[in-house]
């Protein structure tokens, strides 16, 4: 087994996914010749639809350090931040961006091309910290650009209350604003509804999408998790409902002609955390032993409605809902989203990835596997890796963790059928 | 027992809190815990508790690793461990302010794990602008709420009278520390470190007594270590206190400190406005920055002035190790430091907080460096 290595793809989507990468990224680098305002922003929350709204170009740094993983750039960016004294032990997507920023963002020979300048940040105040950090360095790089110093409460799904969702519409009536004001563009609050309906149809897609996935055989798996881009970068855009249509109709093919992804899919597995953006192909390890990663934790971030009468309340409560979605803010909603999905998806066993790189999906994973083992008896193991950084990932190891598991399971699923 | 010398008193707060804590739990006061120095006490004790900071110390990380990863800060480890081992079954609740990813986290841990004990979150805004205060205002509101306490004219005056009990304490703790930093207090680092240790465990009234009597022992430093290196010591909670002592016994005196087992949390004594509640968040907004709250810039601002003050000559961070905050913050600081020809030295300490022979080495060789460089 490799360190790095890229996922066997089955859905005819994934070409497409393809173009649509290229695409976006391909606008982020005409934006600045077409006098198209660029701005920096964090994924999951209620920004990009008013970017799109505003005809403004967003531009996701955290999104970007999948590319350079995949394409073989992080270890360079890793390099650069290392030697101005960012720590091995922080985050990669921060040591990734920070060291990207500072070197290959003007040499770089990515066949996506380089991200554009940033006339202005949205620099969050909540999320996770290391986003947090990773734009007050960007404040530092680019100290040209403007910057909307953003805040969020950060609150547990179930302890949403008037107030916070007050304070987040103030943060998003604030946030137009500023960009009215520093890009001279009027917002076109039919435009804003637009884009809030199309983010809606978007999710509502997703939802179904995800469904799909409790067939069996599953028609498609976690290898396919690229899908996943136009929900961070083209939400708010006919591009993803476009798209997402696209997946659904081959699904729905698939399904009705029983074409699974491997010819003889035994053991249904559920990955929790960020996959390792520099080894996808690490899925396509379990489909040798007839194994298929059918549901993970980070698409779950998109499982929200979106009210397009009121797109600014509905901005606010995607904000204020996508990241605890998905992280230990919301650990109960967490821990009972995973025991569901369990269900759902017919799950045998759980891989929990112990992501060095990201302490808020790794912190109560222990919690949530004994849960499974009491409630549902379903098996699970730890892996030891880094969402970013290859030098955290031992293949060895995982391959002996792995092997010993996926036996493990079989010889129960044998017992049992 | 009244017990003469107040630093002794520190001590033996710090040392026995647990027993402590356990006999007041057992006469009947209720307490609740906090991990992180934004915590709004005023709102804990005006609602009848005690609050009682959560602590790492030194010692083991074992039973821990059945529930965290082993790429968490000491605190956090030390402070499951203790929680493990009994040693917090006192407390009635627990409160976090989102200090860090590794706090939220970790609260969400000890939910799973210690049913019986009832958890709470406030979150704080990252601005400070006339939204944020109201979003403030309304969060300590909703927190009282939730502990049964209703926002009325009766908890308007305790809140008011809380408010002003810690305005005295905060600010007898800053003068103890002005005193020490100007020359007129003969007063250790270890001894500062457990005068502000026990002030986390120790009812706030009775606090105040032994803080003023310590500061009415002034005694003036000996000329000889007027001498010393006066260097800055910077991070997060510093478990234990003897990397301090290392520092002041081979050269160093630390003039100022920017971490929050020192004076950081105690800066400024009170907030302004027309009632308890707009005071309250008038000084938690106002509060001096901690690295995972703020931009490194908004420290800095603070940096400057005691380094213009103070003859700063070297500045120690002592984080601890994975701490995300601080550990981000540390290229941006070495910088600034650089340019002002000012050396700087990490150590990253474990949850032993052993000076290690390595630690002790280097710390050496910068305090040499420091001094040579300035004759």
């Amino acid at each position: 087994m490799d360190k790095k290595s890229k996922s066997t793809k089955r859905l005819q989507a994934a070409k497409e996914i393809n173009r649509i990468v290229f695409e976006y990224y391909m606008e982020c680098s005409q934006a600045k010749s077409q006098g198209i305002p660029v701005g920096w922003m964090p994924p999951m929350n209620g920004a990009i639809e008013i970017f799109y709204a505003m005809g403004l170009q967003p531009v996701f740094p955290e999104n970007w350090s999948p590319v350079c993983a995949a394409f073989g750039l992080a270890p360079k960016n890793f390099e650069i931040s290392e030697n101005m004294g960012y720590s091995i032990d922080l985050c990669g997507y921060l040591r990734n961006i920070i060291g990207y920023v500072h070197g290959p963002i003007e040499t770089s020979q990515c066949i996506l091309g380089n991200l554009p300048v940033p006339d202005f940040l949205l620099s969050p105040g909540g999320g996770c910290i290391p986003v947090m950090k990773i734009f007050h360095a960007l404040e530092r790089r680019f100290p040209d650009a403007a910057v909307f110093r953003a805040d969020l409460p950060q609150v547990a799904l179930h302890d949403i209350q008037p107030h916070h969702i007050q304070y987040a519409v103030q943060e998003i009536q604030r946030l137009i604003s500023f960009l009215e004001k520093t890009t001279g563009r009027k917002m076109d609050y039919d435009k804003l509804e637009e884009a809030v309906a199309l983010s809606d149809k978007a999710c509502a897609l997703w939802d179904e999408i995800m469904s799909y996935r409790r067939y069996k055989p599953t028609p498609f798996s976690a290898a396919e998790i690229g899908i996943m881009f136009v929900m961070v970068t083209r939400q708010g855009t006919q591009i993803a409902v476009d798209f997402l249509e696209k997946v659904l109709d081959e699904l729905k093919d698939r399904v009705a002609r029983k074409q699974g992804v491997i010819p003889e899919e035994k053991i249904r597995l559920f990955w929790d955390n960020i996959p390792l953006w520099y080894n996808l192909g690490l899925f396509n390890y379990f489909e040798e032993m007839n194994g298929v990663v059918v549901a993970e934790t980070y698409s779950t971030a998109w499982s929200i409605r979106l009210d397009a009468e009121d797109p600014i309340k509905a901005l606010a409560l995607k904000s204020l809902k996508s990241y605890p979605l998905v992280s230990c803010v919301s650990m109960e909603n967490r821990m009972d989203s995973i025991i569901k999905a369990c269900k759902e998806y017919s799950i045998d066993g759980v891989i929990f990835h112990r992501n060095k790189s990201c302490l808020p999906i790794t912190l109560g994973q222990m919690d949530i596997k004994r849960r499974l083992e009491e409630q549902l008896q379903i098996p699970s193991i730890v892996i030891d890796a880094d969402h970013m950084d290859e030098r955290n990932f031992f293949p060895a190891q995982f391959r002996n963790r792995a092997d010993a598991f996926m036996e493990m399971l079989l010889a129960k699923r044998k017992a049992t059928s | 027992m009244m017990i003469s010398n107040p630093i002794v008193g520190f001590q033996q707060a710090y040392e026995t809190s647990s027993q402590i804590l356990s006999r007041i739990h057992g006469q009947g006061q209720k307490l609740f815990g906090y991990f992180c120095t934004y915590t709004p006490v005023e709102l804990l004790v005006a609602c009848g508790y005690l609050p009682v900071r959560i602590m790492g110390g030194r010692g083991k990380a074992e039973q821990c690793y059945r529930l965290l990863p082993e790429f968490i800060c000491p605190f956090m480890k030390r402070s499951l461990e203790r929680a493990m081992n009994g040693e917090y079954h006192f407390l009635s609740g627990i409160v976090q302010s989102y200090s860090c990813d590794a706090v939220c986290g970790c609260q969400a841990v000890w939910k799973n794990n210690f049913p019986d004990m009832s958890l709470y979150s406030i979150s704080l805004p990252y601005n400070s602008n006339p939204q944020a205060r109201e979003f403030y205002i309304a969060e300590f509101k909703n927190f009282i709420e939730k502990l049964g306490q209703p926002y009325d004219p009766c908890f308007q005056e305790k809140l008011r009278q809380t408010n002003e009990l810690y305005r005295h304490v905060r600010q007898a703790v800053l003068n103890l520390f002005d005193s020490a930093q100007s020359g007129f207090l003969d007063i250790s680092a270890e001894e500062k470190w457990y005068a502000v240790q026990a002030g986390f465990v120790i009812p706030p009234g009775q606090y105040l007594e032994l803080i003023h009597r310590m500061i009415q022992q002034k005694k003036e430093i000996p000329a000889g270590q007027k001498h010393s290196i006066p260097v800055i010591v910077s991070g997060s909670e510093i478990g234990h206190p003897d990397i301090l002592t290392y520092v002041e016994k081979t050269g160093g005196r630390i003039v100022w400190d920017d971490h929050c087992t020192g004076i950081r949390s105690f800066e400024p004594a009170e907030g302004s406005g027309d009632d308890p509640m707009e005071q309250l968040a008038d000084r938690y907004v106002k509060r001096s920055p901690c690295a995972s709250r703020s931009r490194a810039e908004d420290r800095w601002l603070r940096w400057e002035k005691k380094l213009h003050h103070a003859d700063v000559q070297g500045v120690i961070f002592v984080l601890q190790k994975f701490c995300t905050p601080h550990l981000s913050d540390i290229p941006y600081f070495k910088e600034q430091l650089k340019k002002r020809g000012i050396p700087a030295i990490v150590v990253e300490m474990e949850e032993s907080w052993e000076v290690s022979g390595q630690i002790r080495t280097r710390i050496d060789g910068f305090l040499d460096m420091v001094q040579g460089k300035n004759g």
